[in-house]
Parts: structure tokens; C-alpha cells; sequence
């Protein structure tokens, strides 16, 4: 299990340096904690820009779809938020930071983010062919 | 500074594992549905949507299945972190790629329609 462990957990064979590097600064170099939940906030962000922009573009639908999309993406945000809190915890301390019910929120607003964006991009793929798509199908 | 595997608490492992299988559902359904549309001669603009939709559920899928360990192991550090994020970063940027060019396609065939 250890073997198997150590595939994952790489930051014990860092040099010293490095760790303490990534603890001084947070730039996460050290044990790669925050830096992949840092990516990730950032592609919400991009997704969130995308949306708004689309929103101004084409306006708010019938059945508001980007809207929706919208609020989808901001509780996986959310979520993601607080999972890049919880891994800086752990980049820039002495010790692993976990919560077990940090985690349960992280997750429930996972689910409810990603609920919402598969169920309107399932709704607007499953609609008729695009030559016969009427408006509200947006 | 490796945490060591410790049971972790049933709320945890449950909401983890409805997650994963929440993906998982919408995985299988989506790749059943687009294969038997795909037979069916959907347009090509409209099969590859699907196809990127499908591509992106699946990284969002593996990303889901590595963080079910992430209770049991109290944390999500090094290469486990590594792979949950960015198996998520490219599954979520697929998705919306799919999702826009959805969008396009309907907001040409509007224009089309229009006098």
C-alpha cells in the first residue's frame, strides 16, 4: 500500500528546498497541492466570461438555457473554491489539511453545478435537427 | 507527511460514490444515445457535438473515479491531485466546447430561418 501510495504522494522525496519553497511562496511547486485546483478556477472563470459574453450576445432564451449554464458553472466554482482553499491549507502549513465536511461540501455543490450543466446541454443536443430548431429550443 | 488510508465516514464515501455514478449514467447514456442517432444519419456538425460531449463526460468520469479515494487518503496532494484536476480541467473544457458549438449550430439554423 505504501508502494502504491508513494505513486501519488511524490512529496516526501522532493529535496528540502523545493518543500520549502512551495511553503514559503505557495506557488505549490512542493507537493502540486493547489496548483492543478488553481488551473481549474480558472477555467470556471474562463467558462463563467464565456457564458456572459455569449448572454450579451444572443440574449436571455425562453427557457433561459445561459442563465442556467451560468449558475451551473458558478456552484462548481463554488466548489472548486473551496477545494483550492482546503490544498493551499496543505501547500503554504506544516501538516495535510482535510475536512471531512469541507469535502461534503465540495461535493454536494459539485453535484448540484454539474446536475444543472449536463442537464440543459442534454436538453438543448437532445433537440430537434438544426435546421428545424425553433428559438425555444435554446 | 503521506497519510495513511483510514475508513472514512459513510457520508462522504456515499456522496463521492453518487457523484462518480452521476457522471458515470450520463457517460453511458449520452454515448448510447449518440451512437444510435449516429446510425440513425445525423448531420456531421451535429454528431461531432456529441462526440466532444462524450469526450469530455468520460475525463470528467475518470476524474470522479480518482477522487472516490480522496476520503480515505484525508487529502488530495501530489500526482492524485494532479490527475483528479486536470482529468477534470480537460472534461469540463470538452463539455463546454461541445455546449457552444451546440449553440452555434442552433443560432445559424435561427438566422436561416429567418425572412
Amino acid at each position: 500500500m505504501e508502494q502504491f501510495l508513494s505513486l501519488f504522494f511524490f512529496i516526501d522525496k522532493l529535496p528540502a528546498w523545493v518543500l520549502a519553497a512551495g511553503m514559503r511562496w505557495g506557488i505549490d511547486m512542493a507537493c502540486l497541492c493547489a496548483l492543478p485546483n488553481f488551473f481549474n478556477l480558472i477555467l470556471h472563470f474562463i467558462i463563467g466570461g464565456i457564458i456572459v459574453i455569449m448572454l450579451m450576445q444572443y440574449g436571455i432564451r425562453k427557457n433561459f438555457f445561459l442563465p442556467l449554464l451560468l449558475l451551473g458553472i458558478m456552484f462548481s466554482g463554488v466548489s472548486k473554491f473551496i477545494d483550492w482553499i482546503q490544498n493551499m491549507l496543505t501547500a503554504t502549513g506544516n501538516t495535510v489539511f482535510f475536512s471531512y465536511n469541507l469535502d461534503l461540501l465540495v461535493e454536494a455543490l459539485q453535484f448540484i453545478g454539474i446536475a444543472i450543466i449536463f442537464y440543459y446541454i442534454f436538453r438543448s443536443l437532445f433537440a430537434s435537427k438544426p435546421s428545424l430548431t425553433k428559438p425555444s429550443n435554446l | 507527511m503521506i497519510p495513511t488510508p483510514a475508513p472514512a465516514p459513510l457520508l462522504n464515501v456515499i456522496l463521492h460514490g453518487a457523484v462518480f455514478l452521476f457522471v458515470l449514467s450520463t457517460f453511458v447514456i449520452a454515448l448510447i444515445v449518440w451512437i444510435r442517432r449516429k446510425r440513425e444519419t445525423m448531420p456531421a456538425e451535429e454528431s461531432e457535438s456529441w462526440e466532444i460531449f462524450v469526450l469530455g463526460l468520460f475525463f470528467y468520469m475518470v476524474s470522479e473515479f480518482s477522487d472516490l479515494f480522496t476520503p480515505s487518503l484525508r487529502a488530495s496532494l501530489g500526482m492524485h491531485n494532479y490527475f483528479t484536476e486536470f482529468a477534470l480541467l480537460v472534461g469540463l473544457a470538452f463539455i463546454f466546447i461541445a455546449m457552444r458549438r451546440r449553440l452555434l449550430i442552433v443560432s445559424e439554423a435561427e438566422q436561416g430561418e429567418q425572412p
